[in-house]
C-alpha cells in the first residue's frame, strides 16, 4: 500500500457522559502518524474515545477532529478513516469479499472488487472463498473486519481490540501489519486492555483510566517520568553473596535476594547510577557478570504505573 | 452509475441482505396466509368480506408486516454493532437512509402486495379494486416503512413500541374514531 498522508486525529477537551455516568472527561490528545497505542482497563473509556474521535458518537463537550475536520459533519474526514469495532454480526451473511467490497463501494473506490482482494489477501484472506462470514473462526472474522478497513487505504486506522480473539501466529503477522501501516506514515491508533498485544507495536502510548488520560508520550518518555520509583533487576553473576554485600555497602541498592547459586535481585531508587556503576562493583568484588535484566521496565510496569499514580491523582494523593 | 447511486445500491444490498433470515420470511407468510385464510372463511360462509380485507388487511397487516422488517432493518444493525460499517463512510446520510429504505420496501411491499391481492380475489372485489387495495397496502407499507426505520434507530425496543401502535392505535383507537362506523 502506499505511504499516507501525515494525517492528526486530535480531540480537544472532549467528554462524553451517558445519563449521571461519565465515560470521558475532559480529554485533549493529538495522534498523529505511526502507531499509537491506547491502553486502559476495560471501562477506562477507551472506546467510547476511540468512537468520538471517529465521529460515530458525538462529544458531549469538546471537539474531536480528523485532519482539523469533524468527521460528524464532513464526509472527508470520514473518508480518511478505517475502523475495527465489534465483528459486524448481522453482516455474517456476507462473503468476505462480498463484505469488504461493499466497504470499497460505500468508500467510492473505482474498483471496489480488486481493492477487496488486495485487502483480503493482506490479512490472509482467500478473496475466492464462497463461504458466508458465519462459517469462519472468530480470527477469521476478525481480520475480514480488518481487511474492510484497509480497502480504501485510509490515511488513519482505528482499531478497537484489533488482536482479541486472534491465536498468536496471527496476531504476530498483523501486529507486523500495522506496524507497516505505522511506518509507511499512517495515523495507526490501537486500543487494548492486553499490554502484551500492543507493546510490539506502537510508538506512543496514551493510559487512559476513568475516563481520564493519565499519561502520554513515548514509551521512552513515560518511563523517564518513573524514574522516582523503585527498579527491580535481576543479575546473574557466579559471586552474587559479595556482590549482593558490595551494592549494599555502595548504596547501588537499596534491597537484595539472593536467587538460587547465581543470581540475585536487585531493588534500585537510582537505575541510572546503578546502570553506570553495577560493573566496577562487580570488578572490585572479582564478580563476574553474566546478565544485568531489568524485572519490570516493560509496558505493563509503565501500564501499572501510570493506573496507581492515576488513582493516586484522583483520589487526591498527589 | 454515479457514486450515489452505487453507494445506495450497495446500502439496499446490505440491509436487505441482512434482513432475509428465515424466521423474518416465514413470520411474513403467515401474516398473509392468516389474510387470505380469514377473507377466504368470510367470503365462504357468505358474509361481506371486504371489511376484513380492509379492516384486517390493509389497517393491521400492513403495518404489523412492515413492522417487522423496518424496526430491525437498522435497529438491529445498530444494536448489534454493525450499523459502523455502513455509517463510518463518506456517504450522505440521505443516500443511507434511502438505500436502507428501499431495502425495507423491497421485502415489505411484496409481502404486503401479494397478500392482499390474493384476498381481494378471494374475497370477489374486482381486478381494479383489488389493483388499487394492493397498491394502497402498498404505498402505506412505505410509509410506514420510513417511520419504523427511524423508529429502530432512535428507540430502543422499537419492535415492541411499534406493536403497542398498531395493536392499540391502528387497532381500536382507530376504528372507534372511524367516521363509516
Amino acid at each position: 500500500m502506499p505511504a499516507g498522508s501525515a494525517v492528526t486525529v486530535a480531540a480537544h477537551s472532549v467528554s462524553r457522559w451517558f445519563g449521571s455516568v461519565v465515560a470521558v472527561a475532559d480529554v485533549s490528545v493529538a495522534i498523529g502518524p505511526g502507531v499509537t497505542a491506547l491502553l486502559g482497563p476495560n471501562g477506562a473509556g477507551k472506546t467510547t474515545l476511540v468512537r468520538m474521535l471517529c465521529g460515530l458518537v458525538r462529544p458531549s463537550a469538546g471537539r474531536a477532529l480528523v485532519d482539523g475536520r469533524d468527521p460528524r459533519r464532513d464526509v472527508a474526514a470520514a473518508a480518511m478513516i478505517g475502523y475495527v469495532g465489534e465483528p459486524a454480526g448481522l453482516l455474517e451473511p456476507l462473503t468476505a469479499r462480498q463484505f469488504v467490497r461493499s466497504a470499497g463501494v460505500l468508500h467510492g473506490l473505482a474498483e471496489p472488487g480488486a481493492a477487496a482482494e488486495r485487502a483480503l489477501a493482506a490479512v490472509d484472506l482467500d478473496p475466492s472463498d464462497p463461504r458466508p462470514l458465519r462459517a469462519y473462526s472468530k480470527g477469521m472474522r476478525q481480520r475480514a473486519t480488518i481487511a474492510q478497513a484497509l480497502v480504501h487505504q485510509p490515511a488513519v486506522l482505528v482499531l478497537d481490540e484489533p488482536l482479541t480473539g486472534l491465536d498468536p501466529a496471527q496476531r504476530h503477522r498483523l501486529a507486523g501489519l500495522f506496524r507497516q501501516l505505522g511506518d509507511d506514515g499512517r495515523t495507526v491508533l490501537v486500543s487494548s486492555h492486553v499490554l502484551a498485544e500492543v507493546e510490539p507495536l506502537a510508538d506512543r502510548l496514551v493510559v487512559l483510566l476513568g475516563g481520564r488520560v493519565v499519561a502520554e508520550g513515548e514509551l521512552a518518555a513515560i518511563r523517564a517520568l518513573m524514574d522516582d520509583r523503585t527498579h527491580r533487576l535481576r543479575v546473574a553473576t557466579d559471586a552474587p553473596a559479595a556482590l549482593a554485600a558490595a551494592l549494599v555497602r555502595t548504596g547501588q541498592a537499596e534491597g537484595v535476594r539472593l536467587i538460587g547459586d547465581n543470581a540475585l535481585e536487585v531493588e534500585t531508587g537510582e537505575i541510572a547510577a546503578f546502570r553506570a556503576g553495577i560493573a566496577s562493583v562487580a570488578a572490585s568484588e572479582n564478580a563476574r557478570l553474566r546478565e544485568v535484566v531489568p524485572l519490570d521496565d516493560d509496558l505493563e510496569s509503565v501500564f501499572r504505573y501510570a493506573i496507581e499514580r492515576g488513582r493516586g491523582a484522583q483520589g487526591g494523593a498527589w | 452509475m454515479s457514486g450515489g447511486v452505487r453507494a445506495i445500491a450497495a446500502v439496499w444490498w446490505l440491509v436487505g441482505r441482512t434482513q432475509l433470515s428465515r424466521a423474518r420470511l416465514v413470520a411474513l407468510a403467515a401474516g398473509g396466509v392468516v389474510l387470505v385464510a380469514l377473507t377466504w372463511a368470510v367470503a365462504a360462509s357468505g358474509g361481506d368480506a371486504e371489511p376484513v380485507l380492509n379492516r384486517v388487511g390493509v389497517d393491521l397487516l400492513v403495518p404489523l408486516l412492515t413492522l417487522v422488517v423496518a424496526a430491525s432493518a437498522l435497529g438491529d444493525l445498530d444494536a448489534d454493532g454493525s450499523l459502523v460499517y455502513l455509517w463510518l463512510r463518506p456517504v450522505p446520510r440521505w443516500q443511507l437512509a434511502v438505500g436502507a429504505l428501499g431495502a425495507v420496501g423491497t421485502i415489505a411491499v411484496p409481502a404486503v402486495m401479494v397478500p392482499i391481492a390474493l384476498a381481494a380475489l378471494v374475497a370477489g372485489l374486482g381486478a381494479v379494486s383489488g389493483a388499487v387495495t394492493a397498491a394502497t397496502g402498498a404505498a402505506t407499507a412505505l410509509a410506514y416503512g420510513a417511520v419504523f426505520l427511524a423508529a429502530g434507530l432512535w428507540l430502543e425496543r422499537a419492535l415492541l413500541w411499534g406493536l403497542l401502535y398498531v395493536l392499540v392505535w391502528e387497532g381500536p383507537v382507530s376504528a372507534a374514531s372511524d367516521p363509516r362506523r
